[in-house]
């Protein structure tokens, strides 16, 4: 008789809270956190092929803008581009990046023939986002350098804080 | 032998008698089996319920599975769909609103849908601080619908955090 006395109040007690949890409204908290974000991307491949060369000089360097990149940057702390070559490039033979300067700051001309560690190409990058940004790279070689078959090198773009 | 007989007859006529005061002092209807009836008056007011669950979530850009981020691309966003909400109604048409607190200078926007509610009409709405009809011609009904947050974010706004409080109300037309 006990028993079933503490059963049968347990059971209203259950049954009031399940009531009580329903009302005419409820409330929910909801939050949205937005982290630092720094993301890159970049289009391509790009080709440059020297085969030409006025007597007595060095050959023709050859250009290229035909790749572009694109840059979402949120932080409050400014942000940088940088680029590296994954293997250097023979001595007499120059490879330059110059990349256009949305939110931030061009470091102008940059050689990375041999920059298997990172140089920085764009600086003070600010928050926002740029779309299709041109990258312009310049390929040269010296007489002496004779003739380099066709390599293809990867060159990697990253943007940190 | 005669002594026998007679004390089975005291004892018969004893019985009889106490069955005839007890006959006579019972209540009439006990014994006549009169009818008898009252009045009972029954009620069913409006009933609107509705609870949330869970009590809080959180949307997290870029780290969120569904975060969405594009280089290029200002806007980014981020997903939630494991809030569900509940409900009981018996009137005849109910609707559910959805609002949220004032944040002084916000950073971010929400977004909120009822994914295929049992019934009534789903609105996809942008939380402000009024009253906006989150489900429309709900007829009497129980049941629950599974609720997709949408976080929108700007890079052009920087990093911060935003907490709302959103409040759900079920109101009986």
């Amino acid at each position: 008789m006990k028993k079933l006395t503490v059963l049968t109040a347990i059971l209203a007690l259950s049954l009031f809270a399940f009531q009580s949890a329903f009302s005419q409204s409820a409330n929910q908290t909801v939050t949205i956190e937005v982290q630092p974000v720094s993301k890159i991307s970049v289009s391509g491949p790009v080709s440059l092929v020297i085969n030409d060369a006025v007597p007595g000089q060095d050959p023709l360097p050859v250009s290229s803008s035909a790749t572009s990149y694109n840059i979402t940057h949120n932080s409050s702390t400014a942000g940088k581009i940088s680029a590296s070559i994954n293997s250097a490039l023979p001595a007499g033979i120059k490879l330059e990046i110059t990349m256009a300067p949305v939110l931030g700051t061009s470091a102008g001309k940059q050689d990375i023939s041999s920059a298997t560690t990172a140089v920085d190409v764009v600086t003070g990058i600010g928050l926002g986002k740029g779309s299709n940004q041109t990258i312009t790279y310049d390929f040269s070689a010296t007489l002496a350098a004779g003739v380099f078959a066709s390599t293809v090198k990867t060159v990697n773009f990253t943007v940190t804080n | 032998m005669k002594t026998k007989t007679a004390f089975v007859l005291t004892r018969c006529l004893y019985f009889l008698v106490t069955l005839t005061v007890t006959i006579a002092v019972l209540p009439p209807s006990v014994v006549c089996q009169t009818s008898r009836s009252h009045n009972v008056t029954v009620t069913v007011n409006k009933v609107t319920v509705i609870a949330v669950n869970p009590p809080a979530i959180n949307l997290d850009i870029p780290s969120g599975p569904t975060a969405v981020v594009i280089a290029g691309v200002d806007q980014m966003t981020v997903t939630d769909q494991t809030t569900t909400l509940l409900w009981g109604t018996n009137s005849a048409s109910t609707k559910i609103t959805i609002s949220s607190t004032t944040l002084a200078t916000p950073l971010f926007s929400l977004q909120a849908v009822a994914l295929s509610p049992s019934t009534g009409s789903p609105q996809t709405v942008t939380l402000s601080t009024g009253d906006q009809d989150f489900i429309t011609n709900m007829l009497p009904s129980s049941g629950s619908v599974s609720v997709r947050y949408t976080g929108i974010a700007l890079a052009s706004a920087g990093e911060g955090t935003d907490t709302y409080t959103v409040t759900f109300s079920i109101i009986g037309i």
